[in-house]
């Protein structure tokens, strides 16, 4: 507010000015009076001056003319006494002076004139009139002028401050006095009592005034109230800071977010400079040249310190107010506590992403469709299996999955109907991918309601892998189970604690005698299987104590009572929750009887394996024998011409050397040699046999054409010729239809049946009694991919021990010299090792012997083992 | 003049049994050599009508024996008679110009040596 001492009176002025005015008129006529005067003064004395001169030089004319010097002077003289004449001087026609008065004092005027008398100069007179004078009078004038001026001045001056108080200032303080009111707030006083027209619209118009600035105020009132109630209990906190930081303003939300009682404690405190608050003090920065060069609010989110320390998340959103230049001045804005939405943001997006880890990681695909069976979600694996895009596959129609079999389909519709009554349901269907594969699938669905839409949601799994396991299982099961029933190896299933048979396979039945039906739920001891005593325990206690016993040897007591020599592995097993004891017994009567023979076997080998290395070492020995004893036989003839010749030059009779040799047996003696030779080349050709394996040359040939060749070198065998007539036997042939083709190296096969043939024959030439119908039966058949011949004779036959050894090498039954005992060894060997056949002997005394060999089909691959397998 | 029989064989006791031997018929001008060799160096001088040859010869074999004297023209046919058993393994016989009539293992019958020499001399 202005002092009011300070300022001016209105009143005061107007009478001041109006004095000066009036001051300045009366100044300014005085003054003119006074020039006017003292200008008439002036010409009054020029006149006078004029006068008096004039008026000298008429009064001088005479005497100057007379040169009467003393009346002249006294003329002068009494002129001089004018106190107005300063100066006067008087000269005669010859310039002479006469009188001169010098009053000392300023002259105002100067006047000089010649005194002429008839046209000529007589005198001069030279007249100066005093200033003195002049000033005396002109002051005079200026006193009394000033002081008439002054007078008027005086009595204007206060006649005006009385005038301007009584019409001004009254209504002028009353107006006054109004707006004091209004200035204290006081809008119902009274209106002031103005006397004069002129300050009525006066009165009006801040009557008027007031009543508005009544009502604004009354607004602005109730706006600052409303607004102040929304500053105060604003969520958001509201700001206002100078560019520098400094905190001008906050609301209790401001000071309640950055952990203040109010903003009062907020703006006492250390942060009231907000540079502080922010985590990142250069956010500030950066945020205010944002804010700076925009027009409009700008937002950022950041990090904002509390009181304690602690930091949060705030959007903070301000605006710049510039001054009327347009400079920056403040910062305006609000800021709001955004770490519960981020926190809840973060949460979601932690959520989010869970669920999609979870919706990926899922081993199957995850389907949505929505209630127009449109596929809506969908996870990755979905466009992986199925070969679709996402683009492709969005929005595909549930049943655009199934194709292929009616049955496939309906499956899926049957589900969907079980799904709509249940809520759920799960179908295992095929689902066609892009490339057209089919893929087993199992679907599990559940229907959800999601804001009043129903949606079929659920998940697919690729079960290509569990099909084709269980057709394994199943496929595994069926061969195992096969296994367990055609395993050439009876196998019994028993359970432990009683020892009660469960399950027994066919060759159990075969071996052991017992069907399945008379074993089942018996024990080994009810059924007396066991062919030595105490074998039981011994075998029990062993499973028990260890689990497994692996090859023991067993003797298997049959049905009928006789005792099968077995080979016994056991394990015990846990099935279906019962401990039990798993049997295996393999008949190891035949593997004996082959393992014999196979030891022999190879003993064979390596004995043919030397015997070709040695064969020509031999060889030639027994050359030089043979030929060195025929010629001694020879030479010993005598009957012999170059012998004759011989002993006739020495004087010897051949005749009597021959009678001497023959007395001695000496011819005998030779022949012994060459028959001992060729035996030993004998044993050393067939212990070659063993070593000649099959880099003999195969071919497919006909096994008739091969036996047919046989039984022609049997029927000319030399040796055989000796003792057998081989065509008093009759040959039955039995064939079936064929074809009997086998690989083979013919010379080999045609051996064995040589062998057999030449056995046979053998056998029942030295028969006795005589057989009275020396035959041998030829079979041929095929079947099941082999060839089967069979060599039967009704000869004598062998006894049990003959028969056991029959394939055994060296061993035999003819005479020494007749047999060498390898014919069947080698035939043997040939069969199996050579030509992955069979060979078996069935014969009994008096009923002959037959002689079984079974040989792969040509083009047949199929192991010794196996076929050898089937045949026992 | 008799047919000329050379009989070549490293083992002298069958060359000189087989030559002892044989010689008794007094059909044949009888030569014998140790080794292919000396066969081919007598042959040189004095060709034969028959050659009776073992296989496994000190150098050249049996068998390179047969094919030189044939190309050379100093032999007219060739007989086999061998110790080994496992000749036929890589000795083609018709590719020497023989049959197995002319082929005896050892130890084998003098007559049977004999006869096929009358035979295959006989034929010329």
């Amino acid at each position: 507010m202005p002092s009011p001492v300070a300022q001016p009176s209105l009143s005061n002025r107007l009478s001041l000015s109006l004095g000066i005015l009036s001051t300045g008129i009366v100044l300014v006529v005085t003054a003119m009076v006074f020039l006017f005067l003292s200008w008439r003064v002036g010409v009054q004395m020029e006149e006078q001056a004029e006068g008096t001169i004039d008026f000298l030089s008429k009064s001088l004319e005479t005497p100057f003319w007379t040169l009467d010097k003393d009346s002249a002077v006294a003329v002068a003289q009494a002129t001089a006494m004018n106190p107005a004449v300063g100066l006067l001087e008087l000269r005669d026609g010859r310039g002479e002076s006469w009188f001169a008065y010098d009053g000392g004092g300023k002259l105002f005027i100067l006047r000089e004139v010649d005194v002429l008398y008839e046209g000529q100069v007589i005198g001069h007179v030279r007249l100066g009139l005093d200033e003195s004078d002049r000033v005396r009078t002109v002051t005079s004038i200026g006193l009394a002028g000033g002081g008439i001026a002054l007078f008027i001045i005086g009595v204007q001056y206060f006649l005006a401050a009385r005038l301007l108080r009584r019409y001004f200032r009254g209504p002028f303080d009353a107006l006054d006095a109004l707006v004091g009111a209004y200035v204290k707030g006081a809008y119902d006083v009274p209106p002031p009592d103005v006397e004069y027209a002129e300050f009525a619209p006066l009165r009006r118009t801040f009557l008027s005034m007031g009543r508005t600035i009544e009502r604004q105020m009354n607004q602005l009132r109730e706006s600052e109230e409303r607004y102040r109630a929304i500053f105060d209990n604003s969520p958001v906190g509201i700001f206002r800071t100078t560019f520098e930081g400094t905190l001008l303003e906050g609301n209790p939300a401001l000071a309640r977010m950055f952990g203040y009682v109010d903003q009062y404690e907020f703006m006492g405190s250390d942060n009231a400079n907000v540079q502080a608050v922010y985590a990142d003090p250069a956010a500030r920065l950066q945020f205010l040249q944002t804010v700076l060069q925009s027009d409009s609010p700008v937002s950022i989110e950041t990090e904002f310190v509390r009181k304690d320390g602690t930091a949060f998340d705030a959007v903070l959103t301000a605006s710049v107010q510039r001054d009327g230049g347009g400079s920056p001045l403040l910062l305006n804005g609000a800021v709001e506590d955004v770490s519960a939405r981020k926190e809840a943001e973060r949460s979601l997006a932690r959520e989010r992403q869970l669920m999609a880890a979870i919706f990926e990681s899922v081993p199957g695909l995850l389907f949505l469709y929505d209630s127009h069976g449109r596929l809506v979600r969908w996870n990755r694996a979905h466009e992986v299996m199925t070969g679709y895009s996402s683009e492709e596959i969005s929005g595909r129609s549930l049943f655009d999955w199934f194709a292929g079999p009616r049955e496939n389909v309906s499956r899926v519709v049957e589900a969907l109907r079980r799904g709509k009554k249940d809520g759920a349901a799960t179908v295992e269907a095929e689902m066609t991918a892009k490339d057209g594969r089919r893929i087993p699938m199992l679907f599990s669905g559940v229907g959800v309601t999601v804001d009043g839409e129903g949606f079929l949601t659920g998940i697919g799994i690729d079960i290509t892998e569990r099909k084709a396991v269980e057709e394994r299982l199943r496929q595994s099961e069926e061969k195992f189970s096969r296994l367990f029933r055609l395993s050439p190896d009876a196998i019994v299933l028993m359970e432990l604690e009683h020892g009660r048979i469960i399950d027994v396979n066919e060759a159990f039945t075969r071996v052991a005698g017992h069907s399945l039906e008379d074993a089942v739920g018996r024990t080994a001891s009810d059924l007396q299987l066991y062919g030595r005593p105490g074998e039981r325990e011994a075998l029990r206690q062993a499973v028990l104590e260890r689990d497994l016993v692996e090859n023991v040897d067993f003797s298997l007591r049959r049905k009928d009572g006789s005792v099968v020599p077995c080979v016994l592995s056991a394990q015990r097993v846990l099935l279906e929750g019962r401990e039990c004891v798993l049997c295996v017994l393999r008949d190891v009567t035949e593997l004996k009887r082959m393992q014999d023979m196979m030891i022999q076997s190879e003993k064979m080998i390596s004995v043919g394996g030397i015997a070709a290395g040695v064969a020509h070492e031999i060889n030639n020995p027994l050359g030089i024998i043979m030929v060195t004893s025929q010629n001694l036989s020879q030479r010993t003839r005598p009957d012999f011409p170059k012998n004759i010749e011989v002993a006739r030059g020495i004087g010897l009779d051949m005749n009597l050397l021959d009678q001497y040799m023959r007395a001695r047996g000496l011819h005998g003696f030779i022949e012994n040699i060459q028959q001992a030779a060729m035996r030993a080349a004998d044993i050393i050709r067939h212990m070659l046999d063993f070593s000649r394996r099959s880099e003999s040359k195969r071919r497919v040939c006909d096994l008739r054409a091969i036996i047919e060749r046989s039984l022609f070198l049997a029927e000319s065998d030399y040796d055989l010729k000796k003792n057998f007539d081989f065509r008093k036997i009759r040959i039955v042939w039995e064939i079936d239809d064929g074809p009997h083709l086998v690989n083979c190296t013919e010379t080999e096969i045609e051996q064995v049946f040589l062998n057999l043939l030449r056995n046979s024959a053998q056998a029942m030439a030295s028969a006795s009694p005589e057989i009275s119908d020396p035959s041998i039966s030829i079979r041929l058949s095929a079947r099941d991919a082999r060839v089967t011949a069979q060599v039967e004779d009704n000869g004598p036959g062998m006894p049990p021990d003959v028969q056991r050894r029959a394939f055994e090498p060296f061993f035999t039954t003819k005479p020494p010299g007749v047999g060498t005992g390898l014919g069947l060894s080698v035939s043997y060997f040939i069969i199996t090792r050579s030509h992955d056949g069979c060979m078996s002997l069935e014969s009994a005394p008096g009923r002959g012997a037959k002689f079984t060999i079974d040989l792969p089909a040509a083009g047949q691959v199929q192991t010794r083992e196996d076929a050898c397998f089937h045949e026992s | 003049m008799l047919p000329r029989v050379m009989i070549i064989d490293d083992e002298e006791h069958i060359r000189s049994s087989l030559v002892g031997f044989l010689e008794d018929f007094e059909e044949f001008d009888l030569r014998s050599a140790h080794s292919a060799e000396e066969a081919l160096e007598q042959l040189r001088r004095e060709p034969a009508d028959v050659c009776v040859v073992d296989i496994r010869l000190p150098a050249m074999n049996g068998a390179e024996f047969i094919r030189a004297a044939t190309e050379q023209g100093l032999c007219v046919r060739s007989i086999l008679h061998t110790g080994s058993t496992d000749f036929r393994r890589y000795i083609d016989i018709g590719g020497l110009g023989l049959c197995e009539e002319d082929v005896f293992e050892k130890p084998c019958d003098g007559v049977a040596i004999l006869e096929r020499i009358r035979r295959v001399v006989r034929k010329g």
